[in-house]
């Protein structure tokens, strides 16, 4: 046995151990626990199937389940799932489900396989090439290249390389990847799908963000000032979901136009009027745009293509505990970048696979969100690697449906004040989600009876809250729950 | 649902888009189709198996100027107050049509194919913006102009002085459906990167250069214009924003009367002699479609 080989089996078992924590080896070892003998109630079968319907939205094979018994019995059912878990992981419909995970969060209409079903014979080929360009673009490429490779997650901000594709439609074609990257490289032959790859340190560039389904999703207009952008990158990376602000001229919402487009003759807005400036500082709007006007200036030079130059911008907010964060960029490459250091960057990816993988309405307790932080960041925050870790925890094998009612309260309630967050945020209005609210036990109870007041549920306050432009209204089930909580005094845990 | 949209996506209410040549469905039982050869520097021939044959010709209209006036509606460069711009975009028009050369009905020879639904014309505009997608097309035409009362609402000509103008990105929106959710909404549907401008008189600007131009619908002559126009300009590290609303409202009729007028010049089409050629065979589907030729008359 030569040194060589010494190391590729040294290598082999580190990586191993790496990618499968409850991995062990050896025929002499003690009986193990599977992941979820740890702490579930369910069996190993029930296992296998919550695993392959939570990685690849299938059940298992008959050959698995024939595999699992013939494991269990030979006292090596650990070994099996876990094999059975990186099986799945490389599979390709885990990529699909992941591809279709990420359209969802982009909120990206569904890709084109979702229509290859026998119930829509008649499809016309012309309008299938239509469908064929939802999968078959640069934006969905990556999606797919980060799961197929196990590329850090941070690649969706970070990416610098693209398969661009072309879309073969004479008349409207606005998504095309060849278009949209043209302005910035000439493609040497007009066989498609090429590559493309930006410097790494350049600031044009962003992963998902600078790519023509994005752009195009996210469309810009001159009143909006690339807002738009800037709000799907907050929700999507941040988790800070800023409702936008309907305003109705029926309502006598007058104030709000006043806002809008102040100092100027009715109808239409006005010449050399600095409106945009003095929205932006209105104390009421403020709440958000002073987080989405840095960030969507880094759009700027963007058109239906990706600008030659870059746009320079900032990432600009507040955290819950009162960090302010203010952290100019080049570009939208070098934002991108600062958001990916951030904790709350970490943190809401984190919480993105927890809900994806174990389910949202499993709540995550502080002690619990710092595990998986640290667990994320140890591998590199390479999704695969981060699900198969999270399939070894305890909450993955637990039986939903049958949850502590109170515990299920809480949880829905927090759920629900998370929408309360996307308007109110800033020093005079805590978290409602980050409890106690006000962040001492007095001040929870404060908080409570405002929450009470604007709701109008202490029995004579008309509601006040939200407000009518508001795009999000809770439902009477969601009041009740709210009502419920408030009632037994707002329990935290 | 989805169909629904993109037949919406297709049918695209823009006064500005070029039309396209009328196309004939070919008739119930088997129409007799042409075969239609393209040489590099010859005609466009299309023969029939009963020897019937025709030609492209075209009718190269005179170059005209179109005024658009664009009136600021927002200015987030300076406080000056704004008075808008006129701007002269020079286009011209190529009629492209099928002729008999060969056919039974002498009377026929040198006239018009006659299809069954409208006319077999192919309208095909050229611009200076064009010049970006169809290199060629622009030859002929002057450039475009930009003509100010004052220029000191501009952000850098406070000064009082004339020098060159630069645009770094310049967007047209219109109302459209977003293809990823259906909905209606304006957005870019046009526009170019990094536009110079060099002075050419008193607050006047002739268009020297863009750096590359963009467009949903490449065939548009206008391309820098819709509902709604915005100007990214250089000031200080970065940009600042203006935006326009333009005055489209009687480039229709202008643009309806210099198309109608008399077809006098035509002449053979010469195949990838002419730079609008490459504006053919992007319309390929459209303009050669043999098929279409089938039940001509």
């Amino acid at each position: 046995m030569n040194s060589s080989y010494l190391n590729r089996l040294c290598l082999i078992l580190l990586f191993c151990s790496a990618c499968s924590p409850v991995h062990t080896a050896g025929p002499k070892a003690p009986p193990e626990k599977t992941p979820l003998e740890k702490a579930s109630p369910v069996s190993s079968a029930t296992y296998l199937r919550k695993a392959s319907l939570a990685i690849r939205g299938i059940t298992p094979s008959k050959f698995d389940y024939e595999g699992l018994s013939k494991a269990t019995t030979e006292n090596r059912t650990a070994q099996f799932l876990s094999g059975k878990i990186r099986e799945y992981l490389a599979s390709d419909e885990h990529i699909d489900k992941m591809e279709f995970r990420l359209q969802e969060l982009f909120e990206l209409f569904p890709s084109a396989f979702s229509f290859a079903s026998p119930l829509l014979p008649s499809i016309e080929p012309e309008l299938l090439k239509e469908f064929e360009y939802e999968t078959q673009n640069s934006l969905n490429e990556l999606f797919r290249r980060i799961t197929a490779r196990n590329l850090t997650w941070d690649t969706l901000l970070l990416g610098k390389r693209y398969s661009v594709f072309k879309r073969n439609s004479p008349v409207f074609s606005p998504r095309s990847d060849s278009d949209y990257y043209s302005a910035v490289h000439s493609f040497p032959t007009d066989k498609f799908p090429q590559d493309l790859a930006f410097a790494g340190d350049d600031p044009r560039v962003a992963g998902a963000l600078t790519t023509g389904r994005f752009i195009g999703r996210y469309g810009n207009t001159a009143v909006n000032k690339n807002r738009r952008r800037a709000a799907a990158i907050f929700r999507i990376f941040l988790c800070d979901d800023m409702k936008a602000v309907v305003v109705s001229e029926k309502d006598g919402q007058d104030g709000i136009l006043d806002r809008v487009f102040p100092d100027q003759p009715e109808g239409m807005p006005g010449p050399s009027v600095r409106g945009d400036q003095r929205h932006g500082a209105d104390a009421a709007c403020f709440k958000c745009h002073y987080k989405l006007d840095p960030m969507g200036r880094t759009f700027q030079s963007t058109g239906l293509n990706l600008s030659p130059f870059a746009s320079p911008g900032a990432l600009v907010y507040t955290t819950d505990a009162g960090r302010k964060v203010d952290l100019p960029g080049r570009g939208i490459g070098e934002v991108a970048q600062a958001i990916t250091e951030q904790p709350e960057y970490v943190q809401c990816q984190v919480r993105r696979f927890w809900n994806w993988f174990i389910g949202d309405d499993i709540d995550i307790s502080s002690s619990t969100m710092a595990e998986l932080e640290s667990k994320f960041n140890e591998v590199h925050r390479q999704p695969n690697d981060f699900i198969a870790y999270l399939m070894t925890r305890s909450e993955f094998g637990a039986v939903s449906g049958i949850a502590d009612p109170r515990q299920q309260l809480i949880t829905d309630v927090k759920r629900i004040l998370q929408h309360c967050n996307g308007c109110h945020s800033g020093r005079k209005v805590p978290n409602f989600t980050n409890w106690p609210i006000g962040g001492s036990d007095s001040q929870h109870l404060i908080w409570l009876d405002k929450i009470r007041v604007q709701l109008g549920m202490d029995g004579w306050s008309p509601r006040k809250m939200p407000t009518s432009d508001s795009v999000w209204q809770p439902s009477s089930d969601e009041l009740t729950k709210i009502r419920t909580w408030l009632d037994a005094g707002g329990p935290q845990s | 649902v989805r169909r629904f949209f993109l037949s919406l996506l297709l049918a695209i209410p823009c006064a500005l888009a070029q039309p396209t040549n009328a196309q004939v469905e070919p008739a119930t039982g088997a129409p007799i189709l042409p075969t239609v050869t393209t040489t590099k520097g010859m005609p466009v021939v299309a023969k029939w198996p009963d020897g019937r044959q025709a030609v492209v010709r075209v009718n190269r209209f005179d170059p005209i100027s179109v005024p658009i006036e664009l009136q600021v509606t927002e200015n987030l460069c300076t406080d000056t107050a704004s008075t808008g711009v006129k701007m002269d975009i020079a286009i011209r028009l190529d009629v492209l049509d099928w002729f008999w050369i060969a056919h039974p009905d002498t009377a026929k020879i040198g006239t018009p194919l006659k299809f069954k639904r409208g006319s077999g014309e192919y309208l095909s505009y050229s611009s200076n913006s064009l010049e970006y997608f169809y290199p060629g097309v622009s030859q002929g035409l002057q450039a475009d102009r930009m003509k100010f009362q004052d220029v000191k609402w501009l952000p850098g000509f406070d000064d009082g002085k004339l020098h060159p103008l630069r645009i770094e990105t310049w967007t047209a929106e219109i109302m459209l459906p977003n293809p990823e959710t259906g909905l209606n909404e304006n957005q870019v549907f046009g526009g170019a990167f990094g536009i110079d401008a060099a002075p050419i008189g008193i607050n006047e600007f002739s268009i020297v250069k863009m750096d590359s131009v963009f467009s949903a619908l490449k065939s548009n002559p206008f391309p820098l214009f819709g509902d709604v126009i915005g100007w990214q300009m250089p000031q200080g590290d970065g940009l600042c924003q203006i935006a326009f609303k333009p005055e489209l409202s009687g480039i229709k009729q202008m643009i309806d009367a210099y198309s109608a007028q008399p077809r006098t010049k035509w002449v053979e089409f010469i195949w990838e002699s002419e730079p609008y050629t490459l504006v053919a065979r992007d319309f390929n589907p459209f303009f050669f479609k043999a098929d279409g030729l089938g039940n001509a008359e």
